[in-house]
């Protein structure tokens, strides 16, 4: 009876102790955070009118219709040796922890690139639940739509959601495209040369879940970037890089560019290597990183 | 309400330890072998299963429950062997063969031993036992007035319970007692256990007023089902009754949990005959999940199942009279709940299923008995009477 | 103890007594009768026009199903509004009269693009366990919907980022639509948007089942409702010989079929491949119908489509996810032959040697009679009370 009551009180002060050692977490806790991020193909930012040059492993010239892509899975690492998630908010540009960067300044009404000025997105905003004091030197995040939320059916997210855009939808293999890269080449035939990075062989029916998809190649790139400095650096994705070793003047079936499938390897084989992809895996690749983002 | 069926049975157990009544005696087996036989056979005009497979409305069936079929049948043929050493240990065996199919059970084939200390026994037993919750369970043929059993342990227990197991009974000379059965859970309504998935647990109490004896029980019981099939559809032994509609194969997992309560009333007032009127109440909780190849819903079942008989003996004479009578509530959750009550036999009927029976036995000479038996037969929707002739021969050596 | 002993005793006695009284008075306590409750997990209180035999269809607990939903679905689907450039509507490829397929070997989107595949029959699609012809992604018809609308390779109804709001703008200025709409989203302040533009056509679409065929009517006991043919047919259909059914068997005819009353796990998803095409022999289908090999880049996905429910099979030719084929008569030589011999042209090759062909696509021989009577069978499976029940015709006519 004796010991179990030193016991009990021994406890007691523990607790306190530990307690009050702890890091409560509260809002004052939270750091906003934005990080900028840039297109551009060579020196060339992207924009509706400007002219990519050059691009291409024949050294072409191009023009955007559609340049946008998706990030989700945002984490920084601080300089206490801690990583931290951010957690994006809910914005016109961000939902369900999803953020899509848009690079189309004119809008797609009449012809892709073709109408009036429209907003773009450039940054991702969120928070991490950080002391004010520690900073943040390095940064990881994946491109894309996460698995787990790429094959619901788009009705059942918010009207206006970022998950719910049409240019987006993939209408093929029921979900979204990571990543829509579409070009004019200004040089050859080709009426456009398409870059369309999405999830592929789904099929429905798994035995623990069965109401979802599961997919055989997700496709979805993971970008570290370890000399990126959260406040002062930007994060820069160059098309010219994605594509230098691809000839975007010329496709091989089924589609213009690369889409992704499985047997589109002539298309998509380089362009996945610049994002670290292996495309026979949609895993990333054993050996080569990626080359297509940078920190400026 | 589970719980306190326990609390009452373990509450039962303690008060027996304490109390005094009239004596019964203990269990004085003869030393050496022993061979007891039993047929029994009988003709009726019409069973329960002819030409279909019997099913009770509303209750889950299985095990070797198959009914009776129009016609001369071999109920029971019985070889019981049994040794006991001067001391301790005892061997049983029993070959039997039940109803209308010709194949040859094992019934029972086990060690035991026993120790006596004043008026105080205790039995352990293991090997292929025939559970001994009720007097009533496994009851042979020839011990019976009716050649049917109950109704009730067609429907709880597949006509039988018998399995591998181990068992222990704590006894005292004036008729009361404890015993705690365990077993592998091969049969229903267990079934395909890897660990031990059944057992029970049983208290037995006699008492006397004047004339007339009491004898008391209660039992609880949990058996646990993986996979259980409707074993008289798949066993291939031709009880089928030829019903090989589209698929019937459905599985069930989950546990049946069964309390019984058991009282027999001896008058021994009467000088003209001895009356003996008994009754047993069962209740089976039965919660789990019901599927076939394609759907599955979640079963939540309770069986209330309730017997009464009476029996008038006077020397070679008995008249006996017995009441049956099942209620079932069924829940079923889940859209594939209808398709599979279907399948499965579980919608019910309007009436509660039944039975009432009267039987007249003679025993015309030592070894021979006859009787005959009246039945209003309401078990299934297809009500019936029928008129049923047995004879029982029993014979034992030495 | 002792004083124990000495009460123990009488407390026994009424305990005992009032046990056996119990299990007497048992029999009369439970005279209550015996039921069975089933407690199902319908989503709503929808009239599907069903039979209480027939299993109802998965409805998504996302989108449940609502008369209002159904009625502005309907509307939606007759709706040449419901396009990019306002030319096409669902109708336009799914005719009530040809049990919402279009006769057609292969239809046009909005923008005239030729489509790959032959536009299918509507009935009982609530009841497929994958939709179109090959996608073993498409779960849902809200999921299944948003293709024909936004889809960009090949183009259908043709709405895209640009036009998006053109569209909505469009069914807003229809008078009718702003109170069907608040009928239907409730809940929504302005409900007119594409969400709920595919939750509703995909409860008009769900709701269209129907089991009123002269073989259900055969079913259910009406021994006049097959002919003799038609059930000689129906013989032949169910037989080893013939194997019809292992791919369009059980109540919808169709292998990839799944019902409410179906444990999740179990639903299959079948595709097969029934050797069409066998190019270069090495099994290849034309590159631009390679069925789920289109999707996984599975090498023996090749040529795998989803067996289509046969249910008024008649009036849906022609047949194939091609369109290949323009009677029952072909297409039941094609299956005999246990495949397609394409002799020469771009498609040369034996689909009957097809390498990733279904095993049970072996052929079998008929007579010419038996023939006939297979497809006497097969036009017992005309859904006529489908085709023309006015709750799924044009609401405007």
């Amino acid at each position: 009876m004796k010991n179990a009551l030193i016991t009990l009180i021994a406890c007691t002060t523990l607790a306190a102790c530990s307690s009050s050692s702890n890091t409560p977490i509260t809002s004052s806790n939270l750091q906003d955070i934005t990080i900028p991020f840039s297109a551009v193909a060579g020196d060339t930012a992207i924009t509706c009118d400007a002219t990519l040059t050059p691009v291409g492993s024949a050294a072409g010239s191009a023009s955007i219709l559609n340049f946008k892509f998706y990030v989700h899975n945002v984490i920084l690492n601080g300089d206490d040796g801690n990583d931290y998630a951010v957690t994006l908010t809910d914005s016109d540009w961000q939902d369900e922890g999803v953020a899509l960067l848009d690079f189309n300044d004119l809008s797609t009404d009449p012809d892709p690139c073709g109408g009036a000025i429209r907003e773009t997105n450039t940054e991702l905003t969120g928070t991490v639940n950080a002391d004010a004091d520690v900073s943040f030197e390095g940064i990881t995040f994946s491109i894309g739509v996460p698995s787990d939320l790429n094959h619901i059916d788009i009705s059942t997210f918010r009207d206006g959601s970022v998950l719910n855009i049409i240019s987006m939808y993939w209408a093929w293999q029921s979900g979204h495209k990571h990543m829509r890269l579409d070009v004019d080449p200004l040089e050859g035939a080709l009426a456009n040369w398409n870059f369309h990075l999405g999830t592929t062989g789904c099929s429905g029916g798994s035995e623990t879940e069965p109401e979802l998809v599961t997919c055989l190649r997700s496709n979805i790139p993971t970008i570290s970037l370890d000399t990126y400095r959260q406040g002062s650096d930007s994060i820069e994705f160059d098309y010219a890089q994605l594509v230098a070793d691809t000839d975007i003047t010329t496709t091989s079936a089924p589609a213009s560019g690369c889409m992704s499938g499985p047997t589109d390897t002539t298309d998509c084989n380089e362009v996945f290597l610049k994002l670290g992809l292996d495309h026979s895996t949609g895993n990333a690749h054993a050996s080569t990183m990626q080359s297509a983002f940078s920190v400026q | 309400m589970k719980t306190n069926y326990l609390a009452m049975a373990a509450g039962l157990s303690a008060l027996l330890i304490h109390t005094s009544v009239s004596a019964h005696g203990l269990w004085q087996p003869t030393p050496g072998a022993a061979l007891n036989m039993e047929v029994t056979t009988s003709y009726r005009n019409q069973g329960t299963a002819d030409g279909q497979l019997w099913n009770i409305p509303g209750v889950l069936m299985g095990g070797e429950t198959h009914g009776t079929e129009k016609g001369f049948s071999l109920d029971s043929a019985v070889i019981e062997l049994s040794y006991f050493d001067n001391e301790h240990v005892y061997g049983i065996a029993e070959v039997s063969v039940h109803g209308q199919h010709s194949e040859v059970d094992m019934e029972k084939a086990y060690l035991g031993a026993l120790w006596q200390q004043g008026a105080t026994q205790l039995q352990l037993e293991a090997g292929k036992l025939s559970a001994q919750f009720s007097p009533q369970h496994g009851k042979h043929t020839n011990a019976r007035n009716f050649v049917d059993q109950p109704l009730a342990y067609d429907a709880l227990y597949g006509g039988h319970f018998n399995d591998i197991g181990a068992r222990a009974i704590l006894s005292h000379a004036e008729g009361r007692g404890v015993g705690i059965e365990v077993f592998n859970g091969d049969s229903y309504p267990a079934s395909n256990n890897d660990n031990p998935g059944a057992g029970d647990i049983f208290a037995f109490y006699h008492l006397t007023f004047d004339s007339i004896l009491l004898q008391s029980r209660v039992w609880y019981g949990a058996y646990k089902a993986n996979d259980r099939v409707d074993e008289r559809l798949t066993s291939g032994d031709g009880h089928s009754h030829g019903v090989t509609s589209t698929d019937p194969s459905y599985w069930f997992d989950g546990d049946t949990r069964t309390l019984g309560l058991r009282n027999k009333m001896i008058w021994l007032g009467w000088d003209w005959a001895q009356v003996n009127l008994t009754a047993e109440y069962m209740q089976a909780d039965i919660e789990g999940t019901v599927r076939d190849d394609l759907r599955q819903a979640k079963l939540d079942s309770q069986v209330d199942a309730m017997w009464a008989a009476l029996e008038i003996k006077r020397g070679k004479h008995t008249l006996a009279l017995a009441y049956d009578q099942i209620q079932t509530d069924n829940t079923l959750l889940g859209d594939a709940g209808p398709a599979l009550a279907e399948l499965s036999g579980l919608n019910t009927m309007s009436d509660n299923p039944n039975r009432f029976r009267i039987a007249y036995l003679q025993q015309w000479q030592d070894h021979l008995k006859w009787s005959v038996e009246l039945h209003a037969d309401g078990s299934t929707e297809d009500e019936f009477n029928a008129v049923l002739f047995a004879l029982r021969w029993n014979g034992s050596w030495p | 103890m002792k004083t124990l002993h000495v009460c123990a005793q009488p407390m026994l006695r009424a305990f005992f007594t009032l046990l056996f009284v119990a299990s007497l008075f048992g029999l009369s306590a439970c005279n209550g009768s015996s039921k069975t409750t089933f407690v199902l997990e319908t989503n709503s209180e929808f009239s599907w026009g069903l039979s209480e035999s027939t299993a109802l269809p998965i409805e998504p607990d996302s989108n449940p199903m609502t008369e209002a939903k159904f009625q502005l679905g309907r509307h939606l689907f007759y709706d040449d509004a419901l396009s990019g450039n306002g030319t096409q509507s669902c109708n336009s490829c799914h005719e009530q009269a040809l049990g919402f397929a279009d006769g057609e070997t292969l239809p046009v989107g909005s923008t005239g693009q030729v489509l790959a595949r032959n536009a299918q029959g509507l009935l009982n699609v609530a009841y497929n366990s994958t939709l179109t012809w090959a996608n073993s992604s498409l779960l849902s018809l809200e999921a299944q919907i948003a293709v024909p609308l936004f889809g960009e390779d090949p183009i259908e109804h043709g709405i895209n980022d640009s036009n998006e709001e053109l569209v909505l703008d469009a069914l807003r200025a229809n008078p009718l639509y702003p109170d069907m709409f608040a009928a239907a989203f409730p809940n929504d302040g302005d409900p007119v948007d594409m969400n709920n533009v595919i939750r509703s056509l995909a409860v008009f679409v769900r709701g269209m089942v129907s089991f009123e065929t002269d073989f259900d009517r055969f079913q259910s006991g009406d021994t006049d409702a097959l002919s003799a043919s038609a059930q000689r047919g129906q013989t032949l259909f169910f037989s080893e010989g013939l194997e019809c059914f292992h791919c369009h068997g059980g109540y919808n005819f169709s292998d990839s079929t799944a019902d409410r009353t179906m444990y999740p796990a179990f639903i299959e998803r079948p595709f097969h491949n029934t050797g069409l095409f066998n190019i270069g022999g090495t099994g290849d289908y034309p590159s631009d119908n390679t069925g789920i090999f289109e999707l996984t880049g599975v090498p023996s996905h090749m040529g795998k489509f989803r067996a289509p429910t046969l249910r008024n099979i008649s009036v849906t030719a022609p047949y194939m996810h091609d369109g290949s084929m323009a009677d029952l008569e072909e297409v039941i030589d094609f299956y005999a032959a246990g495949g397609r011999n394409i002799a020469a042209g771009p498609n040369a090759g034996d689909g009957r040697l097809n390498p990733f062909k279904d095993s049970l696509v072996n052929g079998f021989s008929v007579t010419p009679s038996e023939k006939q009577d297979l497809i006497a069978f097969l036009n017992a499976l005309t859904d006529e009370s489908f085709n023309t029940n006015p709750r799924f015709s044009d609401p405007t006519e």
